[in-house]
């Protein structure tokens, strides 16, 4: 049978060539279609990654970013949310030396404080450089350490050095009513450790920074241990999984329903809640993201009827071949080889062939260099496989005919 | 001489989806080693279905047929072809993808003898079927239509059984070829043993055989014995 095998593919070399042709062009175009679904998800996931969805709480008209005030509740359930990252939160404090009553604000009170989680280009402009004591660095803002960053005029004019414990008296900005008049109440007296400093020895910039950086949770803490309601001024963050985009909503949509926040829908303005609002900025991703899921979905949608028409290539080919082979089948029915075996023959045949014209898909998709070796030995191996339960079936279909009807039809 | 096939009120029907055909009707006769059968009649008298059924191809609706006195539906009919039955046909119907010798050697293969073996006995048989050797290597497409048949015939005889069943062996010949052919079923029978059963509507080659049926709707009668 063997011997039987390997002569009717050489002696048959226009129908073994166009049999191996057949699968090798389906197996390579099986790659590009699925090397074209792969490259669709690649985008997809990269879209996440290089197009991160920025999140900024404004006022409720999406016109002001800095400068509102969001309840130390709604900081609390932002930090415990699982769909958000890098969550950045400041506030502006006014502070001075030492201990004074207010009345005596104008010769004392003559820092502006920055509170910050995190330090970046919204903080210091990219020329002020910060340094710290040694064993401390900008990590130390994600903490609630008693500590603080001076301006290096001021340390050396108070004659301060790292390590140094300086008494403040803080105070606080508040609004007092809705056309955003401000008044400033009095904290109080804390200490503060110098840990670091802001060298404006040279600032080429005449953009204004603040003279003081203190960690955003001291003073959140500071807040909550004398009573008084805290707020953040500005409070931005991102999408944690931008492809996740409909969870992220669903969970700042329980924040609004905890009654935190008030949803509220205006142009470019998704949530918000008494007097603030949460925008979303993710338009660009949406966009790029519909577009791409658009084309996935239409891809994906030919993946079974992909599946169907290989198996009826399959079926169709080795029908034709098979066909004009039908006596050759009775007779070894007619020499007694039984049915399986038989068929077995004609199978295995086109088992090598196939196998063959995949092998050389295969390496046809590795020079296209779409996917990896692995998905093209899936996809070879799908090919494969369909094909050869087309042949199977056609096969199959052949062996059901009597042998003597076989023989003796013209 | 021994029977070696018997077949006792055989019948046969064909069934389609919408109809049901009697193909033979208890069909009862006894074969032979040694002699040469006819069985003549019309077309779709039933000569072919009998033969396919002395050949192990298809099983009777009723009635038994014995090989060696074992029942036929008992046995492994597979292997009865293989081994002990072979068919000759109006087309020769030899592999197309094989050369002369490579069909002839083709049953031994399927019996596995070896390779050497097969080929030695190969060369034997053709030669016996008077077919010269410089035809051994040739395909099938390039020999005439008698050599075919001799090709056919020596391929029968490798396979080493005892029956040879020939459905129209020289349909396809002209009265030459069909001449040497009847001969040559005939010396295989008379000298070698073979129960020979011809299906045949020629007249010339029912002459030759030693027991004539005749086979009419399906009902088998004996026409000269």
């Amino acid at each position: 049978m063997y011997h039987y095998i390997t002569k009717s593919m050489k002696r048959q070399k226009s129908r073994s060539i166009l049999v191996i042709l057949v699968n090798c062009i389906l197996a390579v175009l099986l790659n590009l279609y699925f090397g074209l679904i792969g490259s669709y998800r690649a985008q997809l996931t990269n879209l996440a990654a290089n197009t991160p969805i920025k999140c900024t709480i404004t006022n409720p008209d999406g016109t002001m970013e800095v400068g509102i005030a969001v309840k130390s509740d709604i900081l609390r359930d932002l930090q415990t949310a699982h769909q958000i990252k890098d969550l950045e939160c400041s506030t502006q404090l006014k502070a001075g030396f030492g201990e004074f009553e207010i009345a005596r604000w104008e010769e004392n009170l003559n820092l502006d404080v920055s509170v910050v989680n995190k330090i970046d280009s919204s903080v210091l402009p990219d020329n002020i450089k910060v340094s710290y004591q040694e064993g401390v660095d900008e990590t130390l803002f994600a903490g609630s350490e008693k500590v603080c960053l001076l301006k290096k005029s001021d340390m050396e004019e108070q004659g301060f050095s790292y390590g140094d414990e300086i008494p403040f008296t803080v105070y606080y900005y508040v609004m007092i009513d809705e056309k955003r008049d401000m008044d400033i109440l009095e904290l109080g007296y804390m200490n503060l450790k110098v840990v670091g400093q802001i060298d404006d020895s040279d600032p080429v910039e005449s953009r204004e920074y603040p003279d003081m950086l203190v960690p955003f949770q001291t003073i959140w803490d500071a807040f909550d241990e004398r009573g008084v309601d805290f707020t953040a001024e500005a409070v931005s963050f991102y999408v944690k999984d931008p492809l996740a985009l409909n969870a992220f909503k669903a969970e700042m949509e329980q924040i609004g329903e905890n009654g935190l926040l008030e949803i509220y829908k205006g142009e470019g303005v998704r949530f918000s809640y008494k007097g603030t609002a949460l925008y979303v900025q993710d338009g660009i991703f949406v966009t790029m993201a519909d577009r791409l899921k658009t084309a996935l979905r239409i891809l994906t949608a030919f993946l079974i009827p992909m599946g169907i028409l290989v198996f009826i290539i399959g079926y169709v080919i080795s029908h034709l071949l098979v066909n004009g082979r039908v006596k050759e089948f009775a007779l070894f029915r007619s020499l007694g080889v039984k049915q399986p075996g038989a068929v077995w023959v004609f199978w295995s045949e086109q088992f090598v062939l196939v196998l063959a014209g995949n092998v050389m898909g295969c390496l046809a998709a590795l020079l296209i260099g779409q996917l990896g070796l692995k998905d093209i030995l899936t996809v070879c191996g799908a090919a494969f496989g369909g094909y050869m339960l087309g042949t199977t079936v056609a096969l199959l279909w052949l062996a059901r005919n009597k042998p003597l009807e076989l023989l003796t039809s013209e | 001489m021994s029977k070696i096939i018997e077949a006792e009120k055989v019948s046969y029907i064909y069934q389609t989806k919408y109809q049901k055909t009697k193909a033979l009707s208890e069909v009862s006769c006894s074969f032979e080693r040694g002699k040469v059968y006819a069985i003549t009649g019309k077309s779709g008298s039933g000569k072919s279905t009998f033969l396919s059924l002395l050949a192990g191809l298809d099983v009777p609706a009723e009635g038994t047929l014995y090989v060696d006195g074992e029942d036929m539906k008992e046995m492994d009919r597979d292997a009865y072809r293989m081994n002990r039955a072979s068919v000759i046909y109006q087309a020769f119907h030899l592999f197309p993808l094989l050369t002369v010798q490579e069909n002839v050697m083709f049953p031994m293969e399927l019996q596995h003898v070896p390779q050497k073996e097969a080929e030695a006995r190969a060369k034997e048989h053709l030669a016996k079927v008077g077919l010269p050797d410089t035809l051994y290597k040739k395909m099938p497409n390039m020999i005439s239509g008698g050599e075919q048949q001799r090709v056919a015939i020596a391929r029968a005889m490798a396979s080493g059984g005892e029956i040879l069943l020939a459905d129209e062996p020289t349909g396809n010949l002209d009265s030459q070829n069909e001449r040497v052919i009847v001969d040559l079923l005939c010396k295989l029978a008379h000298e070698e043993n073979y129960a020979v059963i011809i299906v045949t509507h020629n007249e010339a080659v029912a002459a030759a055989a030693d027991v004539v049926y005749g086979m009419s709707d399906g009902a088998l009668t004996v026409v000269r014995e």
